[in-house]
């Protein structure tokens, strides 16, 4: 149902095969806003240069940069259909990589990354939240390499690393900047946190945007950050159960509270603020509307709070489409981070207007799609902000 | 040493986005020395350690960590979880125990 004419992204990339793939990959870090893969780096630094003058050069350098990594991420999905016949390229394009994740156990202290307890193609071990963690982290891989064409969270093989039974009853899991940490949570209110296979994704998800594009950890870019994490977590989930967006339970962290807590989840990314009314934890605290933002200095401004504007707009967004939020949807939200046409700092205003561009680009202008985004935006009272040189 | 003290802890962020804060009063008659542990000397060491600790230059790559907010004494520090050893953390784990409210 997304295939209206011709698409349109074939007719905006009208001379893709005549670029050659160094050039392209020169042109696509021109902007230094992305750094090529290793295998790429020794082909482009033996090119000439492009002009490194500063001032309105620099723009012009942005949208070259821009569209050349967009021509990439068509490329590297049409290569994948034909990689037999286009090898060369594809080792260019994707560098040699394969799944490999090395899961440790902490032994209940507070250090990472432990000890090495599995490492890739090793038999289960005993240990429930080591085999839930080295699943989760195949379930990642495969999911990106399936849908993106992506080689792991770098693009170039990078390895997964996850640590288990970090510290004593402890509530949280998070992502250090290389690899994901586990807790096994209080046993009163948390399970262990490798319950949730939408948390491990989660956790995963911060990985890719760090390789992408790293939204600033502060404010509404960081509840961006969040909220492009908890999509991530809720697509590896939905894709592994097989859910369409009708179906899922749009839910992050179900199974992670025990059955003393009154609640189903986290969070509820298609209607924030009802995951959770506990007698102990009180009320999900999530907005469902700009209207409700919360305004804290805590938790670096509320990026575990207010990033329920944009989960919403993406659960509305994907259920009006229909069929499998990770196609049409997912692939958009992907292909905003992943192309970096986003600035670190992006506001929830700016992110809304990226995806509005991406969506004239992957869909046309006037689509079903680019219309169901823009009906998605709106009920959550985010007005995308139009910037001017943008020229889709 | 031998006036009340009050300190404050909340505990935001983490996957879970759901904050723990407590207080924790400390009596001006209680001798400093007498409790078990000496919250007293905790918090003057906490208040100390807290003072000198160096934000990194660049910003932490770390996602989902807990932030820790501190006010001893009227006193206000904000500390991600990573940096937060020592009495300093011990005092601040032992206060979002308390009046469980989380
Ligand atoms: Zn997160």
């Amino acid at each position: 149902m997304d295939k209206e004419t011709q698409p349109p992204a074939a007719s905006s990339h009208p001379r893709h095969h005549a670029v050659p793939p160094y050039l392209l990959a020169a042109m696509a870090a021109c902007d230094g806003a992305w750094e090529a893969p290793e295998s790429m780096r020794e082909i482009i630094s033996s090119q000439p240069t492009l002009d490194k003058a500063d001032g309105p050069v620099s723009v012009t350098r942005t949208r070259i940069a821009t569209r050349a990594r967009q021509t990439m991420l068509l490329d590297q999905a049409l290569l994948h259909e034909r990689s037999t016949a286009h090898q060369k390229l594809t080792w260019l394009i994707e560098p040699t990589g394969r799944l490999n994740r090395i899961i440790s156990d902490a032994q209940g202290v507070e250090i990472t990354p432990g000890t090495l307890i599995r490492s890739e193609g090793q038999k289960p071990s005993a240990d429930i939240d080591v085999n839930r963690a080295y699943d989760g982290l195949g379930h990642v891989y495969g999911f990106l390499a399936d849908l993106f064409k992506r080689n792991s969270l770098d693009g170039s093989g990078l390895v997964l690393r996850g640590t288990v039974h970090y510290g004593e009853h402890y509530d949280n899991a998070f992502w250090d900047g290389t690899q994901m940490v586990m807790g096994d949570g209080d046993g009163e209110i948390f399970n262990s946190f490798t319950s949730s296979l939408s948390v491990i994704a989660h956790e995963l998800g911060h990985g890719l945007l760090q390789y992408t594009t790293n939204l600033q950890y502060q404010g509404q870019s960081g509840a961006l950050n969040e909220s492009i994490a908890d999509v991530f977590g809720a697509l590896v989930e939905q894709f592994v159960a097989g859910d369409d967006a009708a179906h899922a339970s749009w839910l992050i962290g179900k199974g992670l509270f025990t059955k003393a807590v009154t609640g189903v989840a986290l969070r509820s990314m298609i209607e924030p603020g009802t995951a959770y009314n506990d007698s102990i934890l009180g009320k999900d605290p999530q907005p469902a509307t700009m209207a409700e933002y919360v305004k804290t200095t805590e938790d670096n401004g509320g990026v575990h709070l207010n990033s329920g504007i944009p989960n919403r707009a993406f659960a509305l967004f994907a259920k009006a489409l229909g069929g499998n939020a990770w196609e049409t949807a997912g692939s958009l939200w992907f292909n905003v981070i992943a192309t970096r046409t986003l600035p670190e700092n992006a506001d929830f205003a700016t992110f809304a207007e990226q995806t509005l561009l991406q969506a004239r680009r992957d869909h046309g202008a006037g689509s079903a799609v680019e219309s169901a985004l823009k009906q998605a935006w709106d009920t959550v009272g985010v007005v995308p902000r139009l910037k001017e040189n943008d020229d889709e | 040493m031998s006036e009340s003290l009050r300190i404050r802890v909340v505990r935001s962020g983490g996957v879970a986005g759901i904050s723990r804060r407590g207080i924790l009063e400390l009596p001006a008659q209680e001798p400093s020395g007498q409790q078990d542990p000496d919250w007293f000397t905790m918090a003057h060491q906490a208040l100390n350690q807290l003072r000198s600790i160096q934000e990194p230059a660049t910003a932490p790559a770390v996602r989902d960590a807990f932030t820790w907010s501190l006010n001893i004494d009227g006193e206000d520090h904000v500390v991600p979880d990573q940096l937060l050893v020592g009495p300093a953390r011990t005092l601040a784990e032992h206060v979002i125990t308390l009046r469980g409210s989380r």
